[in-house]
């Protein structure tokens, strides 16, 4: 799951450039697609990370685990507290700033589309046969924005779209969302799916 | 002290878009500059901080670059092509430097 999250992020800037020239007949605004940016999308260092990493576990296997587990494995759960009361203060900072640039309609948006992506999420999971902790992982990422690859794509495709309503609203808004009522809700609703 | 007449060219610009300036300051021979990293500030898109970015997306990178007079053109004309449609800013200003033949 952690590789489809990477994974997830090419598609993710195709739809939103194709929902871009939908609604852009006249050309204003217009995407800027060019070979550079389509290098960046698909070799940006995260991305190569997180799926050059899902690659080295699958060669190396328990064994390999096994033996960088009190490096990756004990800390872990320290480190994500850390990342989270971090995010916090990222999204502490958002939600200030949310007042000012964010309009009714796009703030609902933010609260809005994210069950609506984990529904649609949940139905796929479904037809693939992922199992509750899977179902509910592939509906959190649904329901989620990005911060990997897609923030900065979109600055260099969409120059004219205003950075601060979307960078506010997805850490601002869906984040803090989708960290204190959706994932709850994607996990019973996963759990109530699957039978698990 | 002997001091030479120079140019200095400052670019503020969103930072996702610092590799293309980078590679359109090399392209048009350019390739004595400084990139600094910006801690914050404001203008007509809002404020903008770079601290607790997630990625670099929200944040501006600083390009400076000192150039003989007769080379300004060139330089002007490879930033303002890539800064035209995005956040930023390019300001020219006077300045003298020491050693004129490392520009």
């Amino acid at each position: 799951m952690v590789a489809v999250a990477a994974v997830m992020e090419a598609p993710a800037i195709v739809a939103a450039l194709w929902l871009v020239s939908r609604g852009n007949a006249s050309g204003e605004g217009s995407a800027k697609m060019d070979a550079e940016l389509w290098r960046e999308i698909m070799l940006n260092g995260s991305i190569v990370l997180l799926v050059g990493s899902f690659a080295i576990g699958a060669i190396t296997g328990e064994e390999g685990l096994a033996r960088i587990s009190s490096f990756i494995v004990a800390p872990f759960q320290g480190v994500l507290c850390l990342f989270l009361l971090d995010m916090g203060l990222v999204a502490g900072r958002g939600l200030r700033q949310g007042g000012k640039v964010l309009q009714p309609g796009v703030l609902a948006f933010g609260l809005v589309m994210p069950p609506i992506s984990a529904a649609i999420a949940a139905v796929v999971g479904l037809l693939i046969g992922l199992s509750t902790g899977g179902l509910a992982l592939l509906m959190t990422l649904a329901a989620s924005a990005s911060y990997i690859a897609v923030p900065a794509a979109m600055r260099v495709a969409l120059p004219k779209a205003d950075p601060s309503v979307s960078l506010t609203l997805s850490l601002g808004v869906t984040f803090p969302f989708n960290l204190v009522i959706g994932i709850p809700l994607y996990l019973a609703v996963a759990t109530l799916l699957t039978g698990g | 002290m002997q001091t030479h007449p120079a140019k200095r060219v400052e670019i503020i610009i969103e930072a996702p878009m610092g590799g293309r300036l980078r590679g359109a300051l090399e392209e048009a021979n350019v390739t004595g500059y400084t990139i600094l990293p910006v801690k914050g500030g404001s203008g007509r898109s809002g404020s903008w901080t770079r601290e607790g970015q997630v990625s670099s997306a929200g944040g501006m990178l600083a390009f400076v670059c000192i150039i003989r007079p007769e080379r300004l053109d060139d330089l002007l004309a490879a930033a303002y092509a890539v800064v035209e449609d995005h956040i930023g800013v390019i300001a020219v200003s006077d300045c003298d430097v020491l050693r004129a033949e490392r520009f």
